[in-house]
């Protein structure tokens, strides 16, 4: 049941998958083989434009991890779950099974960027002064990958009435925050809920934190 | 004999209106048993409940002596389901299709399989999306079928097909009744097509059991007379009026619950019985409804 439910996944979503696997292969190539500098003194220049680069990789994250999610219920909420919770499986294990299938298209996705990034530092004089890291780079794109894949995946998981009062309850409290933020500006007081709010969220501690931090595959 | 589908005081209520209320239903094994209804009396959101889909504010659910929707999934593996719309996954082909069904099902049939593709013209290659309605609706029996349930739950599964195409789907579920002795509880508003096949009958309306007993009961039970004379004097009949036309000469009634002795018992008050006719189930369904919305003194 699971290896059906992992191959389903694969067809409803596969274009993504290819797409994010194009796309992580290219990154690693193009941002270190061909802006790699010949002449030394230009490593500084060469690990800011690395780093310019690097903001691609938690925006992949995210757009797998969202697409990932929708795909794994997208089909089956057209037809009200029908044919889903008519399976003979019990539904928790469904769910669960369901999240595999997703994690297991994400593992593969995190794979293909670990060899790309394999690749493109083996085919790159890298100086004693700077160091690689495919594994963690691969690494933390996977796990940036799932925490977003995971929230999505719960949050789609919801019955629909749910889901639209959460994300009415969501849009009013933030529209709350930027309002009473901006009037308390205009007043003069110095009020910011919003960037520590920001910082829960992506921060190193919060639920989205491995978007954040260094996505660098050569590093000092 | 064990009922495959029993229903006991069922109540289930999706929001502000409709209402499923206090709905006790029986459907014996090995029974093919006709679910009929107007549009919105609630057969669907029955079927729903009865597979575990939905679950009933109160009431209990016993599907093939499984209780429903705790033990749901153990039933499901032993129901085939095919829903008023197609709800399988239209990004995969006709084969695709079969392969992910097969997965969950283990007493799956792949030589009947086979032999229904052939003969319902379905190409393995073929994707979801472009199946007409006729071939989707071939397809979501051959599912259905070849997973070898001992419970078939058919809810409209002709509906908007042509004849053709009609005969071909309801000829493959005679088939494997005929050899599995499986039950059959289809909801549908052909009614002459369940008059063929079924042999117990259940009527839905506006969420209540208006009716359900063999269908042998509910067709010679059901007549059309044509009386002469004074009818005043059947007031008390021991038969049940559904309607009546016309006075003096020439009256029709509608009567159910009727016997062949009854005769008498109208001749004994002076009213003579011009013809006895008849009513096939399409009619009859419709005198029944028709009784029960004015409040008459049937059901």
């Amino acid at each position: 049941m699971f290896s059906a439910l992992v191959w389903l996944q694969w067809k409803s979503s596969r274009v993504w998958i290819v797409i994010a696997a194009v796309v992580v292969i290219a990154l690693p190539v193009v941002s270190v083989v061909r802006g790699w500098p010949t002449d030394p003194s230009a490593m500084a220049q060469f690990l800011a434009r690395l780093e310019a680069w690097s903001i691609f990789y938690p925006g992949l994250a995210t757009t797998v991890g969202i697409a990932m999610a929708s795909f794994a219920w997208r089909a089956d909420q057209a037809g009200d779950l029908v044919y889903a919770l008519t399976l003979p499986i019990e539904r928790w294990r469904q769910v669960w099974y369901r999240f595999g299938a997703g994690l297991v298209w994400i593992a593969a996705v995190a794979v293909v960027l670990w060899v790309a990034a394999l690749v493109a530092i083996a085919v790159t004089p890298i100086p004693a002064s700077l160091r690689s890291y495919p594994n963690g780079l691969a690494l933390k794109f996977a796990l940036a990958t799932m925490s977003v894949f995971t929230l999505a995946f719960a949050g789609l998981s919801l019955p629909d009435r749910m889901k639209r009062g959460i994300a009415v309850m969501v849009v009013a409290l933030l529209m709350i925050l930027i309002a009473v933020q901006t009037t308390a500006l205009l007043a003069g007081r110095e009020v910011n809920w919003l960037v520590p709010l920001f910082e829960a969220i992506v921060g190193r501690t919060g639920p989205l934190g491995m978007l954040g931090g260094r996505w660098m595959l050569i590093d000092v | 004999m064990m009922d495959a589908i029993r229903l006991t005081g069922v109540g289930y209520r999706p929001g502000a209106g409709f209402a499923i209320e206090n709905l006790s239903l029986a459907v014996p094994e090995g029974a093919i048993y006709g679910f009929l209804g107007p549009n919105g009396a609630g057969k669907t959101t029955t079927i729903r409940l009865l597979l575990g889909l939905l679950r009933p504010a109160q009431g209990q659910i016993t599907v093939l002596g499984e209780s429903i929707p705790d033990r749901a999934p153990q039933a499901l593996g032993r129901i085939g389901y095919v829903p008023e719309r197609p709800h399988l996954y239209r990004f995969l082909t006709v084969g695709e299709s079969l392969r992910f069904h097969r997965a969950f099902h283990p007493r799956w049939d792949q030589a009947w399989a086979a032999e229904l593709l052939g003969g319902f013209g379905l190409a393995l290659d073929r994707p979801l999306r472009r199946l007409s309605k006729g071939e989707m609706g071939k397809l979501m029996m051959l599912q259905a079928l070849c997973q070898r349930p001992e419970l078939l739950v058919l809810d409209e599964p002709t509906d908007g097909l042509d004849p053709v195409v009609r005969r071909e789907v309801m000829s493959a579920v005679v088939e494997y009744v005929a050899e599995h002795r499986a039950t059959v509880f289809i909801s549908s508003h052909l009614v002459h097509e369940l008059e063929r096949l079924c042999d117990w009958v259940g009527v839905m309306d506006r969420g209540t059991l208006v009716t359900q007993l063999p269908m042998t009961q509910l067709k010679n039970g059901i007549k059309r007379l044509r009386i002469t004379g004074p009818v005043e004097r059947l007031d008390g009949a021991p038969f049940a009026v559904l309607s009546r036309n016309g006075q003096g000469p020439g009256a029709v009634w509608i009567v159910d619950q009727w016997e062949p002795a009854m005769t008498s018992w109208i001749a004994e008050r002076g009213v003579r019985i011009d013809a006895i006719d008849d009513l096939d189930l399409e009619e009859g369904f419709v005198e029944r409804l028709r009784a029960r919305r004015r409040g008459g003194n049937h059901v």
